[in-house]
């Protein structure tokens, strides 16, 4: 008879769930996406794979998650004693985005005794989604011990390190090993990029950028953090410059809200209020919920000359404000 | 020995608008884990382990004792409050009052600010009082939890995770549960004017409405002797449900039928 509460499990899951797939605020900017996939299963398994290890791993490896769902599911009804069909049921969970399941699996997996480095790389990209930090950096010594060439697990420190402690300094040494380990990744250099621009090493920020651009462009990748970081760096010296960079930022990433906000800046600087109100508009409607676009399109409106539709947005500045925070 | 409350006679619920406990919706929570910056960080994988099983447990007695396994292991787990909290909530759901109040407290120590409890302990306490005068203590502990509910959701600063709106409507139905409990609080101290003044803001704040809410704003208003509005507000719980207001509704114009039969049928 008891009105239930919302299930304990959805605080977690929730939690993973957004931690995997929402992209991460820092100081009003937009981070990079983590893109947690786990690490694909081993190309062939052991001789101590079984028939449902094998079957399982050609469903995944030919993304067929529905019938690994059901193998899954199939599999499950008895106890599970083999590591590695342990881990690849820890892979199905995880694309179905039962997260605790998953890591539960995994888990399993390692205290079956399974020590490869695909299920440390798991490991620590479930515990990184779970916000389990210390765990997180359990996993990623374990698996460097087993890879020492990966970049992966640097990236991975250096992310930490710049939007969760905030340490640029200790995130720019990560990224740097793992730019060293992988140059041509556009990811790790556009965040060292943007240690070096929080560290105020602008002239080399705005070089790595260019790096990254140039790294998304050969690989066809449509990625616009370069560009916005280019065009932040331009805005204090050549507002105009900062536009056309804000603008290839537009058009890899419209999607993006602090791309037109970045380009909504530009135009203000430029003395282009009409366009400037425009982009920050556009800012606002990708992400009403980000207090620096909507004063940043106070200000613009004001300028116009249009205080009351201004004082809207500064009013939810202020409530965004006080239920954010800094 | 657990604390079960009965259903009372009509009396007892008009007099106090004491359900058996209904404990309200406590969705308006968010695990800690949300927020990158805040997240108690477990030492050990098995610490973890532990508490996904907690988190995991798919039925109420299991996720109790996986709480009380969790406590008994890591005294000093920084998940600790968090793991008292999913075992608060599993024995909410299975009425145990007694063991509510208990692991409350204990969370309340831990994080004096979890919403979660203080809104559970300002709900469950009024139902535990059996006699108010001698157990007022208890009900300004109850009220106190409540009032510190609100002052603490108006001040929270959240994770970004969570939209704006979607805050505002977790934050609407945490401030009527808390409008709700103190409601509660001063029905069983007799003081309807201020009960049916707290159930009104309850039900205007709250984004769903309640059965219980009206129905408690029902027997309130009977006992003020506002025959009509009581009517309607039992009527609308009767609508609302589920079945055990309905039944109790139903009781309640009943008793204003056979109490005034001229003024409640027309």
């Amino acid at each position: 008879m008891a009105v239930r509460s919302t299930s304990a499990a959805n605080c977690l899951g929730v939690a993973l769930a957004l931690a995997a797939f929402t992209a991460q605020h820092i100081h009003g900017q937009s981070t990079l996406r983590l893109g947690l996939a786990l690490p694909p299963p081993p190309e062939k398994l052991g001789p101590a794979g079984q028939a449902f290890s094998q079957e399982l791993l050609g469903l995944i490896r030919k993304d067929e998650w529905a019938a690994a769902a059901n193998l899954a599911e199939a599999v499950t009804r008895s106890p599970v004693g083999d590591p590695v069909l342990n881990y690849l049921l820890g892979v199905v969970h995880w694309q179905r985005g039962e997260r605790i399941q998953a890591i539960q699996r995994l888990r399993t997996a390692e205290t079956q005794g399974l020590r490869e480095s695909y299920l440390h790389q798991a490991l620590w990209l479930a515990y990184y989604a779970a916000n389990q930090f210390i765990l997180f950096r359990q996993q990623m010594q374990l698996a460097t011990a087993l890879e020492p060439h990966d970049p992966r697990p640097h990236f991975h420190l250096g992310r930490h390190a710049e939007s969760v402690a905030g340490n640029s300094a200790a995130a720019m040494r990560h990224f740097e090993r793992a730019v060293s380990l992988d140059a041509s990744d556009a990811r790790s250099q556009a965040w060292l990029a943007l240690s070096l621009e929080r560290m105020d090493r602008r002239e080399e920020a705005a070089e790595r950028y260019r790096l990254a651009a140039r790294l998304a462009t050969t690989r066809g990748e449509m990625f616009s953090w370069p560009y916005r970081g280019l065009a932040r760096l331009a805005l204090g010296s050549d507002p105009y410059k900062a536009e056309e960079w804000a603008l290839l930022g537009v058009k890899a990433e419209p999607e993006v809200a602090d791309n037109h906000a970045v380009l909504a800046r530009a135009y203000e600087r430029g003395g282009k209020l009409r366009l400037a109100a425009e982009a920050a508009s556009e800012a606002v409607r990708l992400n009403p919920d980000n207090e620096v676009s909507h004063y940043l399109l106070y200000g613009v409106l004001r300028r116009l000359g249009r205080p009351d539709a201004a004082d809207e947005h500064l009013s939810r500045f202020r409530a965004l404000k006080r239920v954010y925070g800094d | 020995m657990a604390i079960r409350l009965r259903a009372g006679t009509w009396v007892q619920a008009v007099v106090a608008a004491t359900l058996p406990w209904f404990p309200p919706s406590s969705s308006g929570q968010f695990g800690p884990v949300l927020d990158p910056e805040g997240a108690p960080q477990a030492e050990t994988q098995e610490e973890f382990d532990a508490y996904l099983e907690i988190v995991a447990a798919e039925g109420d007695s299991e996720r109790i004792a996986a709480a009380e396994s969790f406590a008994a292991s890591y005294p000093s787990s920084a998940l600790l409050g968090q793991a008292l909290v999913h075992g608060m909530e599993a024995h909410r759901a299975t009425d145990n009052v007694e063991a509510v109040l208990r692991t409350g407290h204990a969370v309340l120590n831990l994080l004096p600010d979890n919403l979660r409890s203080l809104l559970t302990l300002a709900s469950a306490i009024p139902n535990a009082v059996v006699d108010p005068k001698s157990q007022a203590s208890l009900l300004e502990r109850a009220e106190a939890y409540a009032i510190r509910a609100l002052a603490v959701m108006e001040a929270k600063k959240i994770p970004r995770a969570i939209p704006l709106d979607q805050w505002n409507a977790l934050r609407a139905e945490m401030g009527s549960e808390a409008h709700e409990a103190i409601g509660h609080v001063a029905a069983k101290r007799g003081d309807v004017g201020k009960a049916v003044e707290e159930f009104q803001r309850a039900i205007a704040l709250s984004p769903a409405e309640s059965g219980r809410q009206h129905y408690r704003l029902g027997a309130a208003l009977a006992r003020m002797g506002k025959i009509a509005d009581s009517r309607e507000a039992l009527l609308r719980a009767v609508e609302l449900g589920p079945e055990l207001i309905r039944v109790r509704s139903r009781e309640e114009l009943r008793w204003l039928e056979s109490a005034s039969p001229g003024r409640v049928s027309r």
